[in-house]
């Protein structure tokens, strides 16, 4: 299960060019959900080290953010936050989880940015809310934090819908097959 | 899209090392870039990458590949960290009276280049000169479990395919009417869902029969496994690190000499 997982990773950021946002966890997110928060975190962690193979030599160092949503969503799952039932109390639940996902995702990438890159972290619309921070006084480190967590929002609360959504509509027997 | 690999098959002595080999290359050139924060030290060590990359027969591609992922975010980098980097005082270029383009940030924008090519480089040769089947060899022999590297590696197989089943999703949706060309961003992404589910179930089942397909193989077997191709630490690796480590102790404490640190430029 775990390289099919790896592979939604890959297709989904690849759907998700040339949008806003950058869909990445989408299939750490379904094996956090579906197959457990371990699971999760292996498949997060194995789609970067896959990519710094195959196409981005930069990508290794990612594996933490990328395994954090993994385990994360896994231990929101297994206290039983993600149900397949579509009540408001769920959407709810749903839009917590993505925002403690947003705030996971920006603690892990902030310092690797802002060592790495400078702050900057590649899409340019962040960039430019990036510079505009420092443009406006802040220091480097806010800045970027600021930056990423306004574009990590936005990403985790799309792509975590996305996969709620997704395992909502998956037959509970299909999830039975996958937990083995 | 099909999977390119960063590896391309030469024959040379820098292929004929041991991955782990290149492993400790990677990070021998690394530590000295993150401890000393200098941009020479930085570069000294990643023309010692780039060296290794010629002798690996490699070089016009590490150097062309480096070049097209790092100029479209240097660019903004150095924009970025030229006129707004706080630390930026002294002014260099003036575009208007009121902006303009200070020296502390694009050191400091220099600093970063130098640090993640020196950072990078090593690891980039290691993926462009080994085999990923050596790669996982050699990593199972460092102790990553089998139900770690497996998976890893099967994705290399795995990825094209979802891909092709994409495609072939992509199609059947759109017979059954699914707005898929257009360029609206919500349209695009409530595109997903109606996407990506059934690719999910064609994989469930995928992956059910590949399981299938590997217990029948001993997957799981408690046996101490062996290697089709087996990978080997022999003396010549030795001397390698052995010389690496030298020539780069050599090239820091070298550059450490004439430029002494701190300086004004991080030099």
């Amino acid at each position: 299960m775990i390289p099919l997982m790896i592979a939604i990773n890959i297709v989904s950021s690849y759907l998700a060019a040339g949008t806003p946002i950058w869909a990445d966890t989408l299939g750490s997110m379904l094996a956090g959900i579906i197959i457990g928060p371990i699971n999760g975190l292996v498949v997060g962690a194995l789609t970067n080290v896959f990519k710094w193979i195959t196409f981005d030599p930069f990508a290794l160092p990612y594996a933490i953010v990328n395994a954090a949503i993994g385990l994360i969503a896994g231990i929101c799952a297994l206290f039983g936050l993600v149900r397949k039932e579509t009540s408001v109390l769920q959407i709810g639940r749903t839009l917590v989880i993505s925002i403690v996902l947003a705030v996971v995702a920006t603690a892990t990438s902030t310092p690797l940015n802002v060592y790495l890159w400078g702050g900057s972290t590649g899409k340019a619309w962040v960039d430019a809310i990036f510079a505009g921070f420092l443009a406006g006084g802040w220091q480097v480190f806010p800045a970027s934090m600021a930056a990423e967590f306004i574009s990590d929002i936005t990403d985790k609360i799309i792509t975590f819908f996305i996969a709620w959504l997704i395992y909502t509509r998956v037959p509970p027997q299909f999830i039975k097959t996958m937990k083995r | 899209m099909s999977i390119r690999l960063s590896f391309i098959p030469r024959s040379s002595p820098i292929h004929e090392l041991d991955p782990r080999t290149k492993l400790i290359l990677w990070i021998t050139v690394a530590i000295p870039a993150i401890v000393f924060n200098s941009i020479l030290v930085s570069l000294a060590v990643f023309s010692l990458t780039a060296a290794f990359a010629a002798l690996g027969k490699v070089a016009s591609t590490y150097v062309k590949n480096l070049t097209k992922i790092l100029v479209p975010v240097f660019i903004p980098i150095f924009l970025i960290q030229g006129l707004f980097n706080p630390a930026g005082k002294t002014p260099v270029l003036f575009i208007l009276p009121w902006l303009y383009f200070k020296r502390e940030g694009l050191v400091f924008a220099a600093v970063l280049l130098a640090r993640l090519l020196a950072i990078f480089g090593g690891g980039y040769l290691l993926t462009l000169t080994t085999r990923p089947t050596d790669l996982m060899t050699s990593m199972q022999k460092l102790g990553l479990p089998l139900k770690i590297a497996y998976p890893l590696f099967s994705a290399f197989q795995i990825v094209p395919m979802i891909d092709s089943r994409l495609d072939s999703v992509k199609q059947a949706q759109m017979s059954r009417g699914l707005e898929l060309e257009s360029t609206r961003m919500l349209q695009r992404l409530r595109a997903y869902i109606p996407l990506v589910t059934p690719l999910l179930m064609g994989a469930i089942e995928e992956a059910y029969r590949r399981s299938i397909a590997l217990e029948a193989r001993g997957f799981s077997s408690r046996l101490q496994k062996t290697f089709l191709k087996d990978v080997r630490l022999r003396g010549y690796d030795f001397g390698f690190i052995a010389g690496t480590v030298l020539v780069v102790a050599l090239l820091t404490s070298m550059v450490l000499a004439v430029v002494p640190q701190p300086n004004l430029w991080s030099l």
